[in-house]
């Protein structure tokens, strides 16, 4: 256990310190894009990125300084004040877009993986049936089809033309976010055809998996002992196939919740969705330091617990990784 | 930039739209007028609230906070606002008189101490300064209607840039302990709108009725809502959706333009987008062979296919013409429109004295074949296909081109440091064509422009309020455009900004081009109180 923990503390460091390090490597400066952004392609006034320059308190001195000040303010939890959104700090500006991110993408993640290893587990179980067929058929239409495809369709079909659905938003035009039935009936209505669309596009994977582990899992002696026994269906297909075809979709689903708090960058860009993944991608887009730096850490973070999770989820499920733990 | 990204997928709504028709929509409708909804300010998903008239945020602050006059982007021609009048009694003294009757829209009287007090932040504050006024200015005080600037080093061409700050309340911002993180969400300013309504996806601004000019102020309400995607962005354009934007579309007339007699659009050309070459390196330091390369390049082609025919090509002047037609000296040939002419190139590079091996590649002075690559930022489709076209154009002449395009990062940071070959870049556009020259041709200039010459006319420009010295100076620096060459501008930028009359007539407009039409610069105050309902 104190391994681990050694471990799990040498590896946040690392990841801590690359985070540093990446950002600063990018060519140019954040104060030269804003200024980009405010004179569009025009010439370049040398006073006005002087005054961004102070303005966004750019680091200043030697990189082993900034370096050492950038260890201590993780420590405390302060990441800054965001350039994109200044002077917002960038505390503040991901308290608002993580709830979002958490509830759409945490949501359809456990939908997709409930019913894309629960349908990939019934194919397998009656596999060659037409059943198995349409949803390996429309399973492999789905899971290919370019996702922003996918959505953009969804949008001018069912958001603009049928006017079924907001096009765009997390919520309504004029609401501002509290608990009222108002903005949480809009808030609910705009998540409806992103939702949708995350989970057309993301049940396939999780279909695909299960059917091919599950269908190797049927062939092995002990399902065909359990057959010979005279054990009924439902047992096999589920405490013997299911339950061992399961295990690498655990992972990949640990891993996968490891990375939502990161949100998708292509969802949210898409629908104009106000979570993380938009967040992020702006960041990059601006050199938002302080922004990149607290998102980055977030989702590192994130993924090592998950790792974390997933390990005490095998040892349930798996005996054999259980015994294998303590022993070592 | 931003506007090209996602350009592909886009195709796909574009064509989609083509057949869909529109769809109308509209936000509501009252016995009053109705509002204009402006799709500009992109909240990146959604706004932060923070319309600080020194912050670059909300784009809404432009109709709150107002400065001492409106100077026409293009022309530099200045419109008083809230000076009524000013004048250099001597090029170290500037005085400012400020209008009278007009109110905050908290009910406070607006003074000349208001202005003083303004410019006097600025100075505590450099972080606001963004046009660096306090490296020539000594003191700004205000006494009775006026306000006495002065400077510790002449600099007359600062006054378009004093014009333009945007002016603060004292009463209010004297309090604020730091304007530069002061995130004003209750914006208090002289102009013709108030902050009605801010959600993170939409904020709404309602007509000032205290305001100096109330009479001509027709629209009651302007609601800015988020952007979306490129996509979205353009689908609520062209279904009316939005009567103000400023969006690069591809096609427009057929897209846009042809959908419905309200849907207008004036893309008027402003900073030359211009070939700059680094003068430091052989053969580009010979002005002979730079004037050879402005010959060789198509602009006319260009201007074409790279930019859809939107923007005019630009004259080598470095005016932004036709608006700066009144700067431009008369003996300049062709108003300084460089021709295609090949052969009239490869005449000059022969009488230079340049040779062309037995492959016909051309050689420079040590012998070598001229090569070079030119950089631009990648994603910039529209330059890169720029530099595709000058790079064939210039290999007809012989010489070896190719395209670079980097990230905007390494970009900008080799143009900082000086360490590329050639770049495209945006040169001039500026209201006061002393700027124009000033950011081109300073001594701190990274592309290798020396000579005292220019310098020595840009400190005569400094010292002198009197307007036929000024055009004399710009003549002779338009002369050294024409002749030496330091840089060599291609067509003029387009500033892009649709608008419909379908509620609201009296935009900017080639024939009556007032201002410029977009929604996201200071003249959007000029703008809203020349509109008038349909009648």
């Amino acid at each position: 256990m104190a391994k681990r923990f050694v471990f799990l503390v040498f590896t946040l460091w690392i990841a801590v310190t690359l985070n540093f390090l990446i950002p600063r490597m990018m060519p140019g400066n954040p104060a030269e894009l804003m200024v980009r952004r405010i004179v569009g392609q025009g010439p370049v006034n040398p006073q006005l990125v002087h005054a961004v320059e102070i303005m966004l308190g750019l680091p200043v001195g030697s990189m082993a300084h900034q370096y050492v000040l950038y260890l201590g303010n993780m420590i405390h939890g302060s990441f800054g004040v965001s350039y994109t959104y200044f002077p917002y700090p960038v505390m503040q500006v991901i308290g608002q877009a993580l709830p979002w991110t958490l509830a759409l993408l945490g949501t359809t993640t456990i939908v997709t993986f409930v019913l894309g290893t629960a349908l990939g587990a019934f194919a397998a179980w009656r596999r060659g049936s037409w059943f198995d067929t349409a949803a390996t058929v429309t399973a492999n239409f789905t899971a290919t089809f370019p996702f922003f495809w996918i959505a953009l369709m969804a949008i001018y079909v069912l958001g603009f033309l049928l006017h079924w659905f907001p096009i765009n938003g997390g919520y309504g035009a004029g609401l501002t976010p509290g608990w009222n039935g108002t903005f949480l009936a809009s808030a609910l209505d705009h998540s409806i055809l992103p939702a949708l669309t995350i989970v057309v596009a993301g049940t396939g994977g999780w279909l695909f998996g299960m059917r091919n582990n599950m269908i190797h899992v049927l062939g092995e002696d002990y399902v065909r002992l359990a057959v010979a026994k005279g054990l009924g269906g439902h047992v096999i297909a589920l405490d013997y196939g299911a339950r061992n075809a399961i295990l690498p979709n655990i992972t990949g689903f640990a891993m996968s919740l490891g990375t939502l708090v990161g949100g998708s960058i292509l969802v949210e860009s898409v629908f104009g969705y106000p979570g993380m993944g938009y967040l992020l991608y702006n960041a990059v887009g601006d050199q938002d330091y302080p922004l990149m730096q607290a998102i980055f850490l977030l989702i590192t973070v994130g993924t090592l617990l998950a790792n974390f999770l997933a390990d005490l989820a095998y040892g349930v499920l798996d005996p054999r990784a259980r015994r294998g733990g303590e022993s070592s | 930039m931003a506007r090209w990204f996602g350009y592909g997928a886009a195709g796909l709504l574009v064509g989609i739209t083509l057949l869909a028709g529109t769809t109308t929509t509209l936000a509501k409708s009252s016995a009053s007028d109705p509002p204009l909804v402006v799709g500009v300010d992109n909240g990146s998903p959604t706004f932060s609230d923070n319309f600080n008239p020194f912050a670059y945020q909300r784009i809404g602050r432009l109709l709150i906070y107002e400065p001492l006059a409106m100077v026409n982007p293009y022309s530099g021609h200045a419109t008083p606002w809230l000076a009524t009048h000013w004048q250099y009694p001597h090029p170290k003294t500037l005085i400012i008189t400020v209008r009278n009757g007009v109110k905050w829209n908290d009910g406070v009287p607006f003074t000349a101490a208001d202005v003083a007090f303004t410019f006097n932040l600025l100075k505590k504050f450099p972080a606001l300064d963004s046009s660096g006024l306090w490296s020539v200015l000594k003191s700004v005080t205000a006494s009775g209607d006026t306000v006495t600037f002065r400077y510790s080093q002449a600099a007359v061409p600062t006054l378009e840039q004093i014009l333009q700050v945007p002016i603060v309340p004292e009463h209010i911002w004297s309090k604020i302990a730091n304007p530069v993180t002061y995130t004003d969400t209750r914006p208090v300013g002289t102009g013709p709108y108030v902050l009605k309504q801010f959600t993170p996806y939409q904020y709404i601004l309602a007509k000032n009725p205290g305001y100096w000019q109330a009479d001509k102020v027709a629209v009651p309400e302007l609601v800015f809502p988020t952007l979306g995607t490129n996509q979205i962005a353009q689908l609520r354009l062209v279904s009316g959706q939005w009567q103000w934007a400023s969006l690069f579309i591809p096609d427009i007339k057929a897209i846009y333009a042809s959908k419905s007699p309200y849907h207008q659009y004036w893309f008027p050309g402003g900073a030359p987008v211009s070939l700059v070459l680094n003068l430091k390196k052989a053969p580009f330091s010979d002005p002979r062979f730079r004037e050879a390369v402005a010959y060789a390049i198509n602009r006319q082609a260009i201007v074409d296919k790279a930019e859809f025919g939107y923007v005019p090509p630009a004259s080598q002047s470095l005016l932004t013409l036709p608006a700066q037609a009144s700067w431009l000296d008369p003996s300049i040939p062709h108003r300084g429109y460089i021709p295609f002419d090949p052969a009239r190139a490869r005449a000059i590079l022969k009488a230079a004295g340049y040779r062309w091996n037995a492959q016909g590649q051309l050689l420079g002075r040590g012998g070598k074949v001229v090569s070079f690559s030119i950089e631009i930022p990648s994603g910039w489709t529209d330059w890169i296909q720029t530099s595709q076209m000058i790079a064939d154009d210039l290999g007809k002449l012989g010489m070896q081109v190719q395209v670079k395009t980097p990230k905007y990062g390494t970009y900008a940071s080799d143009q900082t440091s000086g360490v590329f070959t050639a770049v495209l870049g945006g040169a001039g556009g500026q209201p006061n064509p002393y700027w124009s020259f000033y950011y081109l041709l300073n001594p701190q200039n990274t592309f290798g422009w020396k000579s005292k010459y220019t310098t020595d006319l840009l400190a005569q420009w400094d010292a002198t309020s009197s307007k036929t010295a000024q055009r004399d100076l710009a003549y002779r620096l338009e002369n050294v455009m024409t002749h030496q060459f330091p840089v060599i501008p291609l067509f003029y930028g387009a500033t892009w900004a649709e608008f419909s009359t379908k509620n609201y007539v009296g935009w900017p407009s080639a024939s009556d081009p007032y201002t410029s039409p977009a929604p996201y610069l200071q003249s959007v105050l000029m703008i809203v109180t020349h509109l008038r309902p349909r009648g």
